[in-house]
């Protein structure tokens, strides 16, 4: 029981890290269009 | 203080200065998949490697797939190094017949060499198996520096590349780094430690009778392998609990110098290979001369402090300056074989370095001298560092200097040929601030809950030094421990994983988006509006930012424990 549920906190904690990282995808993306349009 | 001391320091400074530009050209050549005096012997290794794991080493990835690449390569190996921990006792290789790690323990300690921290909260030769030692934490220690270096390396070529979508291949650079750099290095290593009387054994504890007529049981193992990798990862995690202060792992003077030698030759090559590969080696040497001066002020101020000993002693015996018969200074935590001049040095090196491997204990040193070797840490690990978490922390560095630098004179800001913009410098930001945000906020969290104030042995400042110690150590991916607090309670163990956990991967993914960001654009010519990264002035402006920066955001932290501790010392109160 206590092994499953570090299992799922490091999975957690591994998604949030991958959300983060597409989130700062998206900053670039939407960086690069401003840079564009100016 | 004594001109042997000196001499010492120095002689490692040098060392270290002659070999940064040999070995930098051979992790370049590395890098950029160029032939090396080892690809006839190891050459046919990688391409069977590329081959069973199904890589195309000739492909390549953006930074977001190099992210995820890297962020489930690691999420396995947590995985991986978590079940070997906890069934240990039913693998081979325990002699001891030890029991299965603690659920918290193990997560914590899985994290630990992962994120190439390794804080321990365990003491290695009564909880861990040779096993676990083997196949866990000595694998770690070569993967999670594989991994650092390769980040540090993608982070490069964005600067070196023009208009290139891509940054690196993670399992190519992750083999290579293994195969090319670690392995035959540590190879060497671990043959020196041998020859200087450092164990590498499976059979169980030696059983020797005292002089007392006692039964003790010595602890011994496979250790010079782990010694090796130990060092010169920057994970420091000891095979035994005392580290590099046990005989076993740290056996001479000799072995005492050179195990910090081990420890820096990689960040320090890694600047000469920055430079090699954006075309000049002058923007290497520059920030190997900050790192330098950082860590010169460093070591003078910690050998200083420990030689002048402490002032309570002193106003309670009077002076006891050095003699023959005693060394005088600050010897309490300290192994005598080394002495001030060489506990100083390894703490200096290993705090600066992100290693963690210590040779006296850090609770032991003056107030001030432990208000350095927070320092050290407070700086992103810029003082060397880690291989690849120290040259990246200096780049990030560079990008807000040369940001700054140009609002204060009006030019766009450039670096290296490449234009830094809003996006760069949001993505600087997010990974500068992941350190401080998980080191003082759990710090915070912990002075104020019950879980966390039941782990402090000492009272005063010096208590809450030894919290802000754990936190900033474990952030900073260091892993060094201050001694004194108990770490090892489910509060502890757990939060000190979060605080590696960020650490590590809060920082790498933005630092990969830059590099892809950088990478993407062209590269300027230089002209003569381009500001000059490559001369003493910058390197003095860098100096400034690195200063300012890390002082802005600790100074009030630190000033509550040793700081005031220090104060309090001058009027004679102890903790």
């Amino acid at each position: 029981m206590i092994d499953a549920m570090m299992l799922i906190l490091v999975v957690a904690a591994f998604l949030l890290v991958k959300a983060y990282a597409e989130l700062c995808n998206n900053l670039l993306v939407v960086a690069a269009a401003e840079d564009v349009i100016s | 203080m004594t001109a042997a001391g000196w001499l010492q320091i120095a002689l490692f400074v040098a060392i270290i200065g002659l070999l940064t530009r040999p070995l930098g050209g051979y992790l370049a050549r590395v890098y950029a998949g160029k032939r090396t005096l080892l690809h006839p012997l190891l050459g046919s290794i990688e391409r069977l490697i590329y081959r069973l794991a199904g890589i195309d080493p000739a492909s390549e990835q953006g930074w977001f797939a190099y992210a995820v690449s890297l962020l489930i390569f690691h999420a396995a190996g947590i995985v991986a190094l978590y079940a070997l921990l906890r069934l240990q006792s039913v693998l081979p290789f325990t002699p001891a017949r030890l029991s299965d790690v603690p659920a918290d323990m193990a997560l914590n300690t899985a994290v630990s060499f992962v994120t190439n921290t390794s804080w321990q909260s365990y003491a290695g030769e009564t909880t861990l198996s040779y096993a676990s030692q083997m196949a866990g934490i000595t694998v770690q220690s070569f993967l999670s520096c594989a991994s650092g270096m390769a980040v540090a390396v993608a982070f490069i070529r964005g600067f070196a590349r023009a208009h290139s979508p891509t940054v690196g291949n993670f399992w190519v650079d992750l083999t290579r780094g293994t195969l090319y750099v670690l392995l035959p290095i540590c190879l060497v290593g671990a043959l020196f430690l041998l020859a200087e009387g450092v164990p590498q054994t499976l059979a169980p504890a030696a059983e020797t009778i005292t002089l007392e007529g006692s039964r003790q049981l010595i602890a011994r193992g496979p250790v010079a392998s782990q010694e090796a990798i130990k060092l010169l990862s920057g994970d420091g995690g000891g095979f035994f609990n005392a580290n590099s202060a046990h005989p076993y792992e740290n056996p001479t003077p000799l072995t005492n110098f050179a195990e910090p030698i081990l420890i820096f030759l990689l960040g320090a090559a890694l600047t000469n290979c920055f430079g090699r590969m954006v075309g000049s080696e002058r923007q290497g040497w520059i920030l190997l001369s900050v790192m330098g001066v950082l860590f010169a002020a460093g070591v003078a101020g910690l050998y200083a402090s420990e030689a002048s000993g402490n002032p309570a002693l002193t106003a309670a015996n009077g002076a006891y300056g050095s003699d023959l018969l005693q060394p005088g200074g600050d010897l309490e935590g300290k192994e005598v074989r080394f002495g001030i001049a060489g506990s100083a040095l390894f703490a200096e090196v290993s705090t600066a370095s992100s290693d963690g491997a210590v040779d006296a204990m850090h609770e032991s040193f003056l107030p001030l001298s432990g208000a350095i070797l927070l320092a050290n840490m407070m700086v992103d690990e810029v003082i060397v560092g880690a291989p690849g978490s120290g040259i990246y922390g200096m780049l990030l560095f560079c990008i807000v200097a040369v940001f700054m630098a140009g609002l204060m004179i009006g030019r766009t800001p450039e670096y290296v040929g490449k234009k830094i913009a809003e996006a760069e410098i949001k993505m600087t930001i997010l990974a500068l601030i992941a350190v401080p945000a998980a080191a003082l906020g759990l710090t915070a969290v912990a002075c104020v809950v019950a879980p966390g104030l039941a782990g402090v042995s000492n009272g005063g400042p010096h208590g809450y030094s030894e919290i802000l110690y754990a936190y900033t150590s474990a952030a900073a991916t260091n892993g060094s421990a201050f001694a004194g607090l108990n770490a090892n309670t489910p509060f502890y163990n757990l939060t000190l994983a979060l605080a590696m956990f960020v650490g590590r991967f809060f920082v790498m993914v933005p630092v990969l988006a830059v590099a892809g960001s950088l990478s993407a654009k062209e590269i300027v010519p230089r002209s003569a509006g381009t500001l000059a990264t490559d001369r003493p002035l910058f390197l003095s402006f860098l100096l400034g930012v690195i200063v300012i920066v890390g002082g802005l955001t600790y100074l009030p932290a630190v000033a509550l424990g040793p700081i005031i501790e220090h104060l309090q010392l001058e009027g004679g109160a102890l903790y």
